[in-house]
């Protein structure tokens, strides 16, 4: 695999230029960034140091970023990684459920038929949003991760693959999973809402 | 020989591949092609993939985004400097 990120070039920005580049490269995706981070923690404070260090860490090793590259992959797999090493081991996620109970859960005959709320009745925007965010937030954190990544910010397989660090058959089959999960917990509104 | 038996869609496996390929930007023209061919004579398949789509548009326009604490961007530009 060759990218930025794992064969890195050291260049020697100015200070001026490590400012520039900063500002005009890696501020811009904040919203993302935070987003995601807490999406990752379920927790503000959490999500807020977690972009902290990232972008700490960004500026630190500003010198093996290429202007002009991708600066937004490049910060979520900062980010990711600094969510494994640092915050995964103190945790305060609610009802942390590991890869291999989602598995057993979803192939599991004895899944509950009504596990899919029916949210037909729910009309406003607000409840709709809470709901659509309860059924990604209860995915797995390897799962939500690549939803988030693929569907809600448009990241390729390849790019996946390099901001999480895993193959792209292991990419594509996470997907493949989370959206199985996703169609068991959202399917019968999106129905609901027709396709006309 | 139906690769679903309780659908009776006969290419129902490839065509799961190939909607997510697709849902992923990921597909070949060619399997496009195929794809868009197969919905429109296999109703189980087109059911999928507009659940699929649903879903997707409802992950994109109806999720609940936080907004950033107004400080977060200052506070990082402080320590950077510092």
């Amino acid at each position: 695999m060759t990218n930025q990120v794992e064969t890195p070039v050291k260049r020697s920005y100015s200070e001026a230029k490590k400012v520039q580049v900063f500002d005009g490269e890696f501020m811009p995706h904040i919203d993302s960034m935070y987003n995601f981070a807490y999406r990752l923690t379920f927790d503000e404070d959490d999500a807020k140091d977690l972009v902290q260090d990232t972008y700490m860490k960004a500026y630190r090793f500003i010198n093996s970023f290429q202007e002009g590259t991708n600066a937004k992959a490049w910060l979520y797999r900062i980010l990711k990684n600094s969510f494994i090493n640092d915050y995964r081991k103190k945790s305060k996620q609610p009802a942390k459920v590991d890869y291999q109970e989602v598995e057993q859960f979803y192939n599991s005959e004895d899944t509950p038929s009504n596990a899919t709320i029916d949210l037909r009745l729910e009309t406003t925007k607000d409840m709709i949003g809470d709901e659509i965010s309860n059924a990604l937030n209860s995915l797995a954190v390897d799962f939500r991760t690549v939803v988030i990544l693929c569907d809600l910010e448009g990241f390729t397989y390849e790019e996946m693959a390099k901001i999480l660090d895993i193959p792209i058959g292991t990419v594509r089959s996470r997907l493949h999973r989370a959206r199985n999960l996703l169609r068991e917990k959202l399917g019968s509104y999106a129905m609901s809402m027709g396709y006309n | 020989m139906s690769d679903c038996p309780d659908c009776g869609c006969s290419d129902f496996d490839k065509c799961l591949r190939i909607l997510n390929l697709m849902l992923d930007n990921e597909a070949t023209p060619n399997q496009e092609e195929f794809f868009f061919g197969h919905i429109e004579k296999c109703m189980v398949c087109f059911a999928h993939y507009n659940v699929e789509k649903q879903i997707r548009q409802l992950l994109k326009t109806k999720l609940n985004n936080k907004d950033v604490p107004n400080a977060l961007a200052d506070e990082i530009r402080r320590k950077i400097v510092s």
